[in-house]
This record gives structure tokens, sequence and C-alpha cells, in this order.
């Protein structure tokens, strides 16, 4: 959550850019009406539209696949115009790892940055609820929950982090044109590189068996590849194909095709995945798919030293060689 | 709902090899000698796609090895190089998801020695016995 002061500020400046003509329109985060908890993606055009715009701990969805090659929200730009757009700190990474691919253009693009307190999961709040949540707000270490039936409840805050936010060590936006004043409370964090090490040591047959049973609940609705923003292929991914080969791949019948369509996917990913959680928040039967990108991102961080999205110009370790791996050394 | 029995092995072993690498006489010997053995010409292992590797190891062969040039003796410059970090990664994947990483490999030719191939094959043998494939 924001201080009245920081959003007053950051409606401010939005605003100014937009009436001189700066900016052609704003992406940044809503509230939804009779939605407690949650917010979506909103293209704010003029200035009165600018007032709807919020962070908070609901901000979950990552802006930054709006800007890659799947959706494309920029509208026509006037020469010399950018667009805004505001980015967390996981944001930020994937919008430089697409600057590095070349499928954004960073030159047309106005970036506010902010320093993330960690999101909270609501479908987390609402599981340990008897009733449906009326209104929720968030004063930086408690959750006041109003529900339907009347009661109110105060929760810890500590206990509804999603988990992605508590091992991201990237909190603030990397490489943005503004960064808005810290003035957030700060989230816990873990040391995922630990866990993933003792997730590691347990044998291959109980993490085999964890996650294939968990897999088999794929039904490929493909939510985890529209929520991707690495995933930027937009007309021509092999699972968008009118008519499948269909010895290859039977959609949601059997077992080896699920692994393949998830193969194809972080394969894809292997060496650009920034962990930034997306594809296990969209998917509906909550496979916890973010145990597959974290392997992916230690392989990368502990074979290659690679941290995708940490800059605008590396390379992916799957572009490149070394001369020392050529000469056998 | 798929269960984990949907996943059968067979024995059946399949090499991706580069038409460079493996030809000839070379071919004619290990076709003779491993029967059973499925050959794939490729025309350099740098543009395999591992999708095809991984398909064919959850539709039930029981190990992939893909045969490369030596280092530094690529014939298309440098497409070994990437194939094998390519392999690398997409073992890290089938990794995660639960398929054993160790039914694929990736093996160079070694102009000093002619036996890596046989070798690779003989111990892949070996893995599926120890895995308790049937024929």
């Amino acid at each position: 959550m924001m201080t009245e002061k920081t959003l007053a500020y950051f409606r401010k400046i939005v605003k100014e850019a937009i009436k001189s003509g700066k900016i052609a329109g704003f992406l940044g985060w809503r509230e939804v009406a009779d939605m407690p908890g949650k917010t979506r993606a909103f293209v704010a055009t003029t200035p009165e539209e600018v007032d709807l715009l919020v962070f908070n701990s609901f901000s979950r969805e990552n802006l930054s696949r709006l800007l890659g090659g799947k959706t494309f929200y920029i509208p026509e730009l006037k020469k010399g115009q950018k667009f805004g757009v505001m980015v967390k700190g996981c944001d930020s990474r994937n919008l430089l790892a697409n600057v590095a691919e070349n499928k954004v253009d960073r030159d047309n693009l106005w970036v506010i940055g902010v320093k993330c307190p960690g999101t909270i999961d609501i479908d987390l709040v609402r599981s340990g609820l008897d009733s449906d949540i009326k209104n929720i707000t968030d004063d930086g270490t408690t959750l006041h929950v109003e529900m339907l039936d009347g009661k109110k409840a105060d929760l810890v805050k500590s206990d509804y982090y999603d988990p992605r936010c508590l091992r991201c060590p990237y909190t603030s936006a990397l490489e943005v044109d503004e960064l808005l004043p810290d003035d957030m409370p700060k989230k816990p964090t873990k040391n995922w590189e630990k866990w993933m090490e003792s997730y590691l040591q347990k044998p291959f047959e109980e993490r085999r068996a964890y996650i294939i049973s968990q897999l088999s609940r794929c039904t490929m609705c493909f939510a985890c590849r529209d929520a991707c923003p690495g995933c930027y292929c937009n007309t021509n991914c092999i699972m968008d194909y009118p008519k499948l080969p269909e010895p290859y791949l039977q959609k949601g019948t059997s077992l080896a095709s699920i692994l393949t369509y998830h193969f194809i996917h972080y394969f894809h990913l292997s060496d650009r995945c920034t962990n930034c959680g997306e594809c296990a928040r969209a998917c509906p039967e909550s496979i916890p798919l973010n145990l597959i990108t974290e392997q992916l991102g230690y392989m990368t961080k502990t074979t290659w030293d690679f941290e995708p999205g940490t800059s605008d110009k590396a390379k992916t370790p799957l572009a490149l060689y070394k001369v020392e791996e050529v000469l056998g050394r | 709902m798929p269960s984990i029995e949907d996943l059968p092995i067979k024995r059946k072993i399949i090499v991706f090899h580069c038409e460079s690498a493996l030809k000839g006489k070379d071919l004619e010997n290990h076709k003779d000698k491993f029967p059973e053995v499925g050959f794939v010409k490729l025309s350099c292992t740098g543009r395999l796609n591992p999708v095809v590797a991984f398909k064919a190891l959850v539709e039930g062969v029981g190990a992939i090895i893909i045969y490369g040039c030596p280092l530094n003796d690529c014939h298309n410059f440098d497409g070994n190089m990437f194939a094998k970090r390519r392999v690398f990664a997409a073992q890290s994947v089938a990794e995660a998801l639960g398929v054993d990483p160790e039914r694929l490999s990736y093996v160079q030719k070694d102009p000093l020695d002619y036996g890596v191939l046989t070798r690779e094959i003989s111990a892949m043998k070996r893995k599926l016995d120890s895995m308790g494939v049937e024929a």
C-alpha cells in the first residue's frame, strides 16, 4: 500500500504528463468494483481517469506482459510522444528481459517504478474465512477484513504473503525513469537458494511422484502461457494451430501430452525465466508451477551465472558459448 | 485423470546423430552391431529441437543419445556448442517435470577414440536394465 502523499504525488506527475502531451496513455492498476482484494490492468488516457489508478498489496498482475508481443496495449504514438507504465520489481525485470530481446522499444516508454511491499494472496485469505469478503483494507501490518455476514476480522499480514514475493530478492524496480519514494512497509524475505538446495537433495523418485501427481490435474487451458510475460509468440504458438497433428498433442487427455506442452513452454523459457510466478498465480487448478521455474532459475544461476532481466543488454546463455568450452578446458 | 502409470518405458534406444560425425562405413558398422537401435540423421545437432527428443521419451522410448561433432571441429562452425548447452537445459527441464534426465544424453565424437558411441549405447542398455525395463 502507498501512503496518501505518495499516491497524490504519483497521480499529479501522471496528470501533468498527460496534459502536456508527453505521454499518450498510462498503464497501471485499478480497483475492480465488487471484487475486494483484486486489481486489474487499466490504461488511463485522460486526466480524470488517472484518479482511478492505485497501487497496493493486491496489485498482483504483471503489467510487462501487456507491453510484449502478445497483447500490445500501446496506442499509436505521435512523434516524440511516449507511453507510460508503472512497474514493481518483478515487472521491471520482465520488461528488461523483453527489451534485451528487442521485443519492446524502451525509447517509447516512460517507466515509473515502485518499491514493492510484497503482494497478498487473496485466495489464501479467503480459504481461512467462513464467509466471503465484503471489504478488505491493509494498513501495513494487519489486514482488516469485513465479511458478508457482518463479522469483522483482523489478520496478521505476514501469514498471507504470496510465496513468490517472500523469495523475491528484487523488491525495487530496476532501470526506471522515475522511482517513487520508498515509504512502504518492508516485507519479510527468505533465502530461496537454500530452500531450493534442500529441495534438490530429496530423492528424484519423490520429487517425480509429487510433480507428476500435481501436473496430472492440468487441463491444458493455457492460462500459464497467456499470463507469462516471457511468452511472446503472439500468433505463432504451436498450441494455437487450429489443426494440431493428432498423435503429436492431444489436448488434456494423456499425461504425455501434458508433459510435452509444459516442456515446450518451460524449455523456451529455460534461460529467460525471471521467476515472476505469474504461471502459478494464473493456474486455475493451483498447480505449483513455481517449483519448475525455481529449478530453472537455480540451474541458470549456478551453471551460467546469469540472472535474466537484470540487464537490458545481456544475451541469454542458450544463445552463447564460451571459448573455454570449445577448447575443452 | 491421467496417472503416473501412463508413462511406460520400452526397451528402445534412438540415436540422433550429425551427418558429419557418423557416416559411411562407421554408420554401417554401428547399425550391424546394434540392430535394435534407431539411427536418425540430422544436418547438425545444433538444429535438433529438444522437444522432439522429450516427446519420444514420454511416449515410451527408453533412452535418447545425441551424437555430435568433436569439440572445436564442428562441420557447421559452432552448432555442437549450442547443442551442448541446449541439451543441458532440456535435461534440467525434464528433471523438473519428473522425467529422468539421465535417459537423455549428449556425446561428442572423439577423433582418437572410435568407441565413444558404442560405450554410450551399452551404458544406456545397462541403465535400462537397472531400471527394470523389460523387452
